[in-house]
């Protein structure tokens, strides 16, 4: 119960800093963390294979891939 | 509109919105409370009809394996769809490229290597356990694959781009991701020569606890597991070589 209402807390306070980070590489520093702190949500509400998924997805692939738009944006003339 | 009115008007729609959900809230039921008799039903029926004991994974590949054979195809149909918009282009100049290669160059952190190495070794057990053990274990197909997957991202960012290229060939991981997308098919239709449905379970239903238990889930499971795995290491490589991180020229 303790550890629920603890990453429920987590999972509102990491998102609102997500939306409040203005830089984009930043933002998704943060929304990899983010990615961290669901699946730990995920874990502990009993969905253990939507954890797997969202550890891998959330916090590996999409910054990577925000990181990868970004340089290309960045190199646009 | 001036700042002055969208901050108003985003206020008053805020102020709406959130007496709406909160009137919704206090009216759900209790934090806890089952809903559906259907979950029921699967958690008593999963084992003995199945013989498996990840009911998450029979949902999944058997009992509504129509579904998820729908969201397989999302995946590859994307990553075809990436191949596509990201072919490379020939009306770029010879200066313009030489300019753009070396943009992304980072030294080689001997720890991170050291410690890389032995990671990718575990990292891609790991995943074969979790695509194998997808009856059995939580996890299963999609979420083994992923793991897979995500080793290629890994094996860039530690090594730099010239093993990773040289351990990657974009054809034969294509023909890797679409053997696992076709079998799953294939599998449907053999259900459909020996007479009965679509993806029926015709294969023999084994033990409980055993690898190779589940009938036909164990094998859309591999299939699964090998598309999703190649589906990732190829929107790394695409990706990847947008960049022009590894000196070859993308699309732009």
């Amino acid at each position: 119960m303790i550890i629920e209402t603890l990453l429920f807390l987590m999972a509102g306070f990491v998102s609102a800093a997500v939306a409040l980070t203005r830089e984009p590489v930043k933002q998704a520093v943060v929304l990899s963390f983010y990615g961290l702190v669901l699946s730990l949500l995920f874990l502990v509400l009993q969905a253990p294979d939507v954890a797997l998924s969202e550890i891998v997805v959330g916090a590996a692939v999409i910054p990577l891939m925000l990181f990868i738009a970004i340089t290309k944006v960045e190199r646009l003339p | 509109m001036s700042r002055g009115v969208r901050r108003v008007l985003f206020l008053c729609s805020a102020l709406i919105t959130g007496v709406l959900l909160f009137t919704a809230f206090t009216e759900l039921p209790p934090y806890g409370t089952a809903i559906g008799g259907y979950a029921k039903l699967i958690g008593l029926a999963g084992m003995p009809e199945r013989h498996v004991t990840n009911i998450t994974t029979s949902v999944n590949f058997d009992y509504r394996g129509l579904d998820t054979m729908g969201e397989e195809y999302i995946l590859f149909a994307s990553i075809a769809a990436l191949a596509l918009l990201l072919r490379r282009g020939s009306d770029v100049t010879a200066q313009q490229k030489r300019a753009e290669r070396g943009h992304l160059r980072w030294g080689r952190d001997e720890a991170l290597a050291y410690v890389g190495r032995a990671w990718a070794a575990f990292a891609m057990l790991f995943g074969i356990y979790v695509v194998l053990h997808g009856a059995l274990t939580p996890g299963g197909g999609f979420h083994g694959g992923t793991i897979i997957g995500s080793i290629g991202f890994s094996i860039f960012l530690i090594f730099g781009a010239k093993p990773f290229r040289s351990i990657q060939s974009d054809e034969r991981i294509d023909i890797a991701g679409a053997v696992g997308a076709g079998m799953y098919v294939m599998v449907g239709a053999a259900g459909l020569i020996m007479g009965g449905r679509f993806l029926q379970n015709i294969l023999p239903l084994g033990r409980t606890g055993d690898i190779l238990s589940g009938g036909t889930i164990s094998l859309i499971n591999a299939g699964v597991g090998l598309e999703v795995g190649s589906a990732f290491t190829l929107l790394a490589s695409y990706y990847l070589r947008e960049t022009h991180a590894d000196g070859k020229e993308g699309s732009t």
